[in-house]
C-alpha cells in the first residue's frame, strides 16, 4: 500500500501531462484511489496491529500516518470537486488548469512526509510539497500572486537549506539518517541540540509557528478559493507532521522539557496573535488565513504535554487531542476557504460589509461557515471539541495548567471573529447590488466537509485505536483511573 | 450506576432518542422546504410538536406509573459518555418544554405571519427546543454540556431575526455574556472529570470520595459552575444579557424566559447541587449559603430594576431575572420544604411568564402597544388577553390559589424549618415589590380611559386578536391557574417536586 501512496499520485501526474484536457477528472481519480489506498493501509494496521514498512525502510507506515494521510486524502478529494465545480468569479471560466499537476505534487509530498522514515525522505517530501504550494499561490494570475509567490518561495528557502544542512551534519557524525537508528545513537550535547535547532527551525516556518508567521495571511488569503482550502488547510500539517516525528520519534531521549515548554509558548503566542488579528480584519479571508496561525498554535501545545510523560495517564488524551485537533482544523479550515471562494464568486468581494444579507441569498454557503466554525470553536460534537477536551483535559492533569486560560481563550476568541463574520451574514439589509447563483457542487462540498468536521467527533474510537495499535507507549489507555 | 436507586430497568432506550429526533428532524426539514410552503411548514412545525408531546405522555406514563427507567448511552471516547436519561427531574423539566414547545409553535404560526424569513426562524426554533428537551434529559455533564452549547448556538439567530442594527448589537451582548459561559463550563466540565474520572448524575458518592484530598479545588470548581449556569440563569451581576435581549420577536422571548435559556440555567444549578455535589455534601461543605445570598440579591434586585422599566417586555425582562432566581434559592436552602419549592417553581414559573410574554406579543401585536402607559383600558378592547395577562400577574405576586402562591408558600416555610429567617424577608420584599410593578399595570389596563380610540387591528380578528395569538395564551393562563388550585392531587406539579424531593434527601 506504501507503494502505491507514493506511485499513485505521480501516476496521476503523468497521466494529466499525457492528457490534459482530461486532468481535472485524472486527478478526481487519482484522488479516490489514493483514498481506497489509505483505507486499506489503515484496516491493515487496525488488523495486525503492526507498522509496515517499504522501500527498504525508507518509508513506514504507522497508525499516525494512516490518520494523517486519510485526513488529507478525503479532505484533498472534497477540494478537488469542489474545484471540478470551481468557476471564475470575472468570467464563468473554470479554475486554472495549473491546480490539477500542482494538487498531485502536493498529494505525492504530503504522503511522502507522513510516510517517511528515513530524513532525506521526509525533506523531498517537505521539498515536494513547497514546490507545488507555490504553484498554487500563483494561480490566480495576478500580478501580486507572483510578488507574493516569489516571496514565500524565498522565506522558505532558508529553512529549507538549513534542514539540508542538518541531515548533512546528522550523517557525517552518526552515519545514518534512518530515524529510527539515528534515535539509538543520538546523545545529548551541544552538537545534537544545534543540529535539532537547524531540523526544526525551517519546518517551523513552514508551519507558520508564531513569530514565523509573518508571511502566511497574506499568501493564503491570495490564493483562488480550492488552492487556499489545499494551502490553509493541508499544506501546514505537512510541517506540522514533520515536527511531531522528529519530535517524538527521533529526539525523545535529547528533547528537554524547557524546549518543548519554548514550543508550547510560541504555540500560545500564536494561538492569541492570530486570534487577535483575525478579529481586527475586515475581509473573509484574511481572517480565515490569521485562524489558520491561531489553531496552528493549538497544535504545538501537544509538545508541551508529552514531552517526558510517555506512559502517564494523560499522555493518550494529550496525543490523540493534538492529532484530533489537527484533523478537525484541516477539514474545517478547508471547507472555510471554499465557503470563502463561493463568496466571492457570487458577490464578487470577501470584504464584510459586502456581505450583509448573505445568510439569505447563500443560506447553504452561510450553514457550511458557520459548521466550520462550530469546529474552529470547540462547541461540541464537532472534531474540534474533542481535540480541545482532549487537550485542556491532558493540560489539568499534567498540572500544566497555565495553558488552560491559553486554550480557553483562544476558543472565545475564534467565537467573537466567527460571529462577527456571522452577524455580517444576518443583516438584513443587503451589501451587495447582485448575487449569483453558485454552481450546485461548489456549495454542496463545502457543506459536506463542514458537517464532516463536526460529525468526525461523534465516531473518536476508530482513529484512536488506529493511534493506539502502533503507539503503545503514548497510548496506554487506562479508562479506569485517567479519564480523558 | 443507577441513579433513581433501585428503580426497574427496561427497554424502550430509544424513547429519549426519538423524543431529541422529532424536534430535529422537524428543523432541518423545514430548512429544507420552500420559504413560500408555509402550508407544508405548519404541518410539520405542528405534526413533530404533536408527535413530541405523545412520546413525552408515553415516557411519563412508563416513568410514574411503572417506575421504568429509560437510558441511552453510547461511547465517544474511553471514559466519555453521551448519555440521555430520565429521571424524575428530567421528566419535570421534559414535560414542561414539549407542553409549552407545542403552545408558543401555535403562537409563534400566528405572529410572525406575513414576515419574512420564516424558514430560518422555524427551522432554528426547533432546534432551539431540541436543545432545551436535550439539557432535560442529558444524564451526564458532558452530555449536559453539549446541549447547553448547543442551545446558545441555535437561541443566537432567533434573538437576531429581525436582522436590524439593533438586534444585532442585542445578539453580540447575548453572545458577549454566553460564550464565556460556555467556556467556564467547558473548564469545570474537564476539570472535574479529569480529578473524578468518568460519572452520570446522581453518581454523588464520587465528590464524597474526593473532598478528603481535593476540597478547595471542589469548592472553586463549584463556583466555577454557578458562574457558568449562572450567566443563562441571569443571576446578578451576570444578568446583563437578558433585558438586551427583549429585542427578539416575542414567541422567542416568551421560549427564553420560560423554558429554554433561562431556565437551561436554573436547571443547571439544580443537576449541579443535587446530583453533581449532592444536598447533603454542599450543606456541610459550605457552598449553600454563598449562592442562597447571590440568588436573594439577584430577586431583590431584579424587581427593583423592574419597578423602573415604562416598557412593558423590559419590565417583565426584569421580573424574570426576579422569579427565576427563586429557583436557586430554593435549591440553596438546605430543608426538603424548601427544595421542593424550588423545583415546582421550575413549572410555575414558565406557565405564568409564558403568559404574560404571549400576552405582552398580543398588545403589541395586535395595537402596537409597547410602553406601560399604552395599555390605558385595554382591557375593554382585549378583556380576554387583559385576563390572562392578570391571572399571570396574580400568580407572580403570589397570590392565592395561584401558582406562585405555591411557590412562595413552600419556599417560605421552607426557610423557616431551615431556621433562615432572612430568606423570609428576602420573601416578603419582593413579593411587595412584585405587587408594586404589576398592579400598576393592571390598574392601568381596566380602569384607566384609553387616551384616543383604538387603531384597527393590525391582524386578522377573531373578537379582540387573531386566534392562534389568543388560544396559547389563554391555555398557559388557564394551566397556572390549574396547577395552584389542584396542587394537592396526584401527578401535579408539587406532587412530582415532592417525590423528587424525597429521593435527593434519601441520598
Amino acid at each position: 500500500m506504501i507503494t502505491a501512496l507514493i506511485l499513485g499520485p505521480l501516476m496521476g501526474l503523468l497521466a494529466v501531462v499525457l492528457w490534459r484536457h482530461r486532468a481535472a477528472e485524472i486527478t478526481i481519480a487519482a484522488t479516490v484511489a489514493n483514498t481506497v489506498f489509505t483505507a486499506a493501509l489503515a484496516r491493515g494496521i487496525l488488523r495486525s496491529g503492526e507498522v509496515e514498512m517499504a522501500w527498504w525502510g525508507l518509508l513506514k507506515a504507522d497508525g499516525l500516518s494512516a490518520l494523517f494521510i486519510g485526513t488529507t486524502t478525503c479532505t484533498g478529494l472534497v477540494i478537488a470537486l469542489h474545484a471540478k465545480g470551481h468557476r471564475q468569479p470575472h468570467g464563468n471560466g473554470p479554475i486554472p488548469p495549473g491546480f490539477w499537476p500542482s494538487w498531485l505534487v502536493l498529494l505525492t509530498g504530503l504522503n511522502t512526509i507522513f510516510l517517511s522514515e528515513h530524513l532525506l525522505a521526509m525533506f523531498i517530501g517537505v521539498e515536494l510539497v513547497g514546490g507545488a504550494a507555490v504553484g498554487m499561490v500563483v494561480l490566480s494570475g495576478s500580478r501580486r500572486a507572483l510578488v507574493l509567490a516569489r516571496r514565500y518561495f524565498l522565506i522558505r528557502l532558508p529553512g529549507s537549506l538549513l534542514f539540508l544542512f542538518a541531515i548533512a551534519w546528522l550523517h557525517a557524525v552518526y552515519g545514518t539518517l534512518f530515524m529510527g537508528e539515528l534515535r539509538e545513537l543520538l546523545e545529548p550535547s551541544a552538537m545534537t541540540s544545534w543540529a535539532a535547532v537547524l531540523l526544526l527551525f525551517g519546518l517551523l516556518v513552514k508551519a507558520a509557528v508564531f513569530p514565523l508567521h509573518y508571511w502566511l495571511p497574506a499568501v493564503h488569503a491570495i490564493a483562488v478559493g480550492s488552492a487556499g482550502a489545499v494551502l490553509s488547510g493541508l499544506v501546514v500539517k505537512g510541517p506540522f507532521f514533520a515536527v511531531v516525528r522528529i519530535w517524538f520519534d527521533l529526539l525523545p531521549t535529547v528533547a528537554t522539557q524547557a524546549a518543548a515548554a519554548f514550543i508550547g509558548a510560541l504555540g500560545a503566542a500564536g494561538i492569541l496573535w492570530g486570534a487577535v488579528h483575525a478579529l481586527r480584519e475586515r475581509r473573509l479571508k484574511l481572517i480565515i488565513a490569521h485562524s489558520t496561525v491561531s489553531q496552528m498554535g493549538y497544535l504545538l501545545i501537544l509538545i508541551p504535554l508529552l514531552t517526558g510523560y510517555a506512559g502517564s495517564s494523560w499522555a493518550a488524551a494529550a496525543w490523540t487531542g493534538g492529532i484530533y485537533q489537527a484533523m478537525a482544523h484541516a477539514t474545517a479550515k478547508a471547507a472555510l476557504l471554499m465557503g470563502a471562494g463561493v463568496i466571492v464568486y457570487s458577490l464578487g468581494s470577501d470584504k464584510l460589509r459586502n456581505m450583509h444579507g448573505l445568510a439569505g441569498h447563500l443560506p447553504l454557503t452561510t450553514l457550511a461557515i458557520t459548521l466550520a466554525c462550530v469546529s474552529l470553536i470547540g462547541l461540541p460534537p464537532s472534531g474540534g471539541f474533542i481535540g480541545k477536551w482532549l487537550l485542556l483535559s491532558a493540560a489539568l492533569q499534567s498540572g500544566q495548567w497555565w495553558w488552560a486560560p491559553v486554550l480557553l481563550a483562544g476558543s472565545l476568541l475564534t467565537a467573537a471573529y466567527a460571529f462577527l463574520i456571522l452577524s455580517y451574514a444576518f443583516q438584513a439589509k443587503v451589501g451587495f447590488a447582485t448575487v449569483r447563483k453558485p454552481p450546485v457542487l461548489m456549495e454542496a462540498t463545502v457543506l459536506a466537509l463542514a458537517a464532516a468536521s463536526v460529525l468526525m467527533g461523534l465516531r473518536v474510537s476508530e482513529p484512536m485505536q488506529l493511534l493506539g495499535q502502533t503507539d503503545e507507549v503514548r497510548m496506554e489507555w487506562n479508562p479506569e483511573e485517567g479519564a480523558p | 450506576m443507577e441513579s433513581g436507586g433501585g428503580r426497574a430497568v427496561s427497554g424502550g432506550g430509544w424513547l429519549p432518542v426519538l423524543v431529541i429526533a422529532s424536534s430535529l428532524v422537524a428543523g432541518l426539514v423545514i430548512f429544507l422546504i420552500d420559504e413560500r410552503a408555509r402550508r407544508l411548514r405548519e404541518a410539520v412545525n405542528i405534526g413533530a410538536a404533536l408527535i413530541k408531546l405523545a412520546l413525552v405522555a408515553f415516557i411519563f406514563y412508563g416513568v410514574v406509573w411503572h417506575d421504568h427507567s429509560f437510558d441511552v448511552r453510547y461511547q465517544i471516547l474511553p471514559g466519555f459518555d453521551f448519555l440521555l436519561r430520565v429521571d424524575l427531574l428530567s421528566l419535570f423539566f421534559l414535560t414542561l418544554s414539549s407542553v409549552l414547545w407545542f403552545l408558543t409553535t401555535l403562537y409563534a404560526i400566528g405572529y410572525l405571519e406575513g414576515s419574512p424569513n420564516r424558514k430560518r426562524f422555524f427551522g432554528f426554533f426547533s432546534l432551539c427546543v431540541t436543545a432545551s428537551v436535550g439539557i432535560a434529559l442529558a444524564g451526564n455533564l458532558i452530555t449536559f454540556f453539549i446541549f447547553y452549547e448547543f442551545l446558545t448556538l441555535t437561541t443566537y439567530p432567533l434573538v437576531v431575526h429581525r436582522g436590524t442594527k439593533k438586534t444585532l448589537a442585542a445578539g453580540r451582548t447575548y453572545l458577549l455574556y454566553t460564550m464565556p459561559g460556555g467556556a467556564a463550563l467547558f473548564l469545570g466540565v474537564v476539570w472535574l472529570h479529569s480529578l473524578a474520572g468518568s460519572f452520570d448524575f446522581g453518581d454523588i458518592l464520587v465528590i464524597r470520595e474526593l473532598a478528603a484530598e481535593n476540597g478547595v479545588q471542589l469548592t472553586i470548581l463549584f463556583y466555577v459552575f454557578v458562574l457558568a449556569f449562572g450567566v443563562k440563569a441571569a443571576l446578578v451581576p451576570l444578568h446583563g444579557w437578558l433585558p438586551v435581549a427583549m429585542i427578539a420577536p416575542a414567541p422567542v422571548s416568551a421560549l427564553l424566559h420560560a423554558v429554554a435559556v433561562v431556565k437551561a440555567g436554573a436547571f443547571g444549578i439544580l443537576r449541579l447541587v443535587q446530583d453533581v455535589y449532592g444536598v447533603h455534601f454542599a450543606n456541610e461543605a459550605g457552598l449553600l449559603t454563598p449562592l442562597a445570598v447571590l440568588a436573594a440579591v439577584t430577586i431583590l434586585y431584579g424587581s427593583a430594576r423592574a419597578l423602573a422599566q415604562r416598557d412593558l417586555k423590559r419590565r417583565l425582562a426584569y421580573s424574570t431575572i426576579s422569579q427565576v432566581s427563586y429557583i436557586a434559592l430554593g435549591v440553596a436552602i438546605f430543608g426538603p420544604v424548601a427544595t421542593i419549592g424550588s423545583l415546582v417553581h421550575l413549572v410555575h414559573q414558565g406557565l405564568m411568564k409564558i403568559t404574560l410574554f404571549f400576552c405582552a406579543g398580543n398588545f403589541a401585536e395586535t395595537l402596537g402597544i409597547h410602553h406601560i402607559d399604552e395599555l390605558a383600558g385595554v382591557g375593554r378592547r382585549m378583556p380576554w388577553t387583559m385576563a390572562a395577562f392578570t391571572v399571570a400577574a396574580f400568580g407572580m405576586i403570589g397570590v392565592p390559589p395561584t401558582a406562585g402562591f405555591i411557590s412562595k408558600w413552600y419556599l417560605g416555610t421552607g426557610a423557616l424549618s431551615a431556621g433562615q429567617t432572612w430568606v423570609v424577608g428576602v420573601l416578603v420584599a419582593s413579593t411587595l415589590l412584585n405587587a408594586a410593578y404589576f398592579l400598576p399595570i393592571l390598574h392601568i389596563g381596566w380602569f384607566r380611559k384609553p387616551a384616543k380610540p383604538w387603531a384597527p387591528a393590525k391582524v386578522a380578528r377573531f373578537a379582540e386578536t387573531s386566534r392562534l395569538l389568543l388560544i396559547p395564551a389563554l391555555v398557559t393562563a388557564a394551566l397556572s391557574l390549574a396547577v395552584g388550585l389542584f396542587a394537592a392531587s396526584p401527578f401535579s406539579p408539587l406532587d412530582l417536586a415532592v417525590q423528587i424531593t424525597e429521593r435527593v434527601y434519601a441520598k
